[in-house]
């Protein structure tokens, strides 16, 4: 192999190594945060409040609507399969709470905040960075674990399971609602078919892995954030990169619970 | 230090590094765009911040205690503003809001304008309590500040 691209291949792996390094130190930082009860500190929970009413509650509309979108196409087509041709009404249940609960549902939503909040914790950390205002932060003596990287990792865990569950239970509910009528199959039976499918795995995973999945995105943005140095150029710059690598961790959390 | 003071520093070097040492909970703030207001946060949010995440209190208590101070520098009128729309009298007047509340008896300024330095006298004297002032700048600059009549050091050649 020649030595430029040894070179190369090193120098990747050492920013790697960098990279993830950092990750492990903003969550290990969280954890620490979490400890002290940071949350309980009354500077602290107004931006734990603010980070989750701009991740979840602002995010309701756009969750809402994919809900109804995405859930009515995926319950249309499995009930026209299951129903009008195969007849297999018994096997309603399983796949759409297979199909919405284990990976439409988490992987929507998980996309919806990284596009929606993750790239404005990445933009506004690093502007924040670059304004010196974390500078301010270190000078008044307020840990950035605390008052910076905490409220954004908790905001994130909370709403991705949150908005998960509203995007399962109105996407099940609702795409019945609207494309229900056209199959027989009554209402009644629909939810008990999908209260039978419901097993405590399920509701483990439609938990876990919005949980997993959020805690690796929002690391990987501040992480992102964080490593912007002192020019605006570089924020558009990071923030492609750290959509691109929160992407790929998806990807992985995805691939770790199929293999589960 | 318990006057006003003119500190001249050798070189940049050692001027940065001490300016970066300098802490509230050491006594000294710095009132400096160096250390700028928090721009998702409204002016009474970062005056505040200090005394709300070291004391754990809440804005309205945090407020309270600061009320004579905030009314002395008549700053109720941009309190609820970003510091985006903030004049520079009052992004000054809510630095030294913001010593105040940090429980800081002296006020740093590094290499102020001498406009600057002319409004924050003001502010002070508006303040009466006169938490002490140091301005901090590099041996060049040091002849600027004669007018203010401060006693004047020079680091490291002598110590305070």
């Amino acid at each position: 192999m020649p030595l430029g691209a040894v070179k190369r291949l090193g120098r990747f792996a050492v920013e790697r190594a960098r990279a993830y390094g950092k990750i492990v130190q903003i969550a290990w930082g969280c954890a620490r945060a979490l400890a002290s009860l940071s949350f309980a500190n009354r500077a602290v929970f107004p931006v734990i409040l603010r980070q989750f009413y701009f991740t979840a509650v602002q995010a309701l509309p756009l969750v809402l609507f994919s809900a109804l979108v995405v859930g009515s196409i995926s319950v249309h087509y499995i009930l026209q399969i299951l129903t009008d041709l195969v007849g297999a009404y018994e096997l309603v249940g399983t796949l759409l709470i297979h199909a919405v609960l284990h990976e439409i549902a988490p992987i929507l939503c998980t996309m919806i905040l990284l596009v929606r909040s993750g790239t404005a914790v990445i933009s506004e950390v690093s502007l924040m960075k670059i304004n010196r205002e974390l500078d301010t932060l270190e000078h008044l003596g307020i840990d950035l674990d605390h008052y910076v990287h905490f409220p954004r990792v908790a905001a994130f865990i909370l709403a991705g399971p949150s908005l998960t569950l509203i995007f399962s239970v109105v996407s099940l509910v609702g795409s019945f609602l609207i494309f229900g009528f056209r199959y027989n199959i009554t209402f009644g039976l629909y939810l008990d078919e999908l209260y039978a499918a419901l097993t405590l795995k399920s509701l483990l995973i439609v938990v876990a892995k919005p949980v997993l999945m959020s805690a690796v995105m929002i690391l990987t943005a501040l992480q992102k954030a964080m490593d912007v140095e002192a020019a605006f150029t570089e924020v558009p710059v990071r923030l492609i990169q750290g959509l691109i690598r929160a992407l790929g961790i998806i990807i992985v959390v995805e691939l770790f619970f199929a293999l589960l | 230090m318990d006057r006003d003071l003119v500190i001249r520093f050798r070189d940049e070097a050692a001027y940065l590094n001490f300016l970066g040492g300098l802490r509230p909970s050491m006594g000294v703030g710095v009132a400096d765009d160096r250390v700028p207001l928090l721009s998702n946060l409204t002016a009474l949010e970062n005056i505040l911040l200090p005394l709300m995440y070291h004391r754990n209190v809440s804005l309205t208590e945090a407020e309270t205690r600061l009320g004579p101070a905030i009314e002395k520098l008549e700053a109720a009128s941009f309190l609820d503003s970003r510091k985006e729309d903030l004049a520079r009298e009052e992004v000054l007047a809510s630095y030294l809001l913001r010593c105040v509340a940090a429980d800081c008896a002296t006020v740093c300024m590094p290499s102020p304008a001498l406009r600057d330095l002319r409004r924050m006298r003001v502010l002070r004297r508006k303040l009466g309590t006169k938490p002490k002032l140091w301005i901090i700048c590099t041996k060049e600059e040091g002849n600027r500040y004669e007018e203010t009549g401060f006693e004047t050091i020079s680091f490291p050649e002598q110590n305070p």
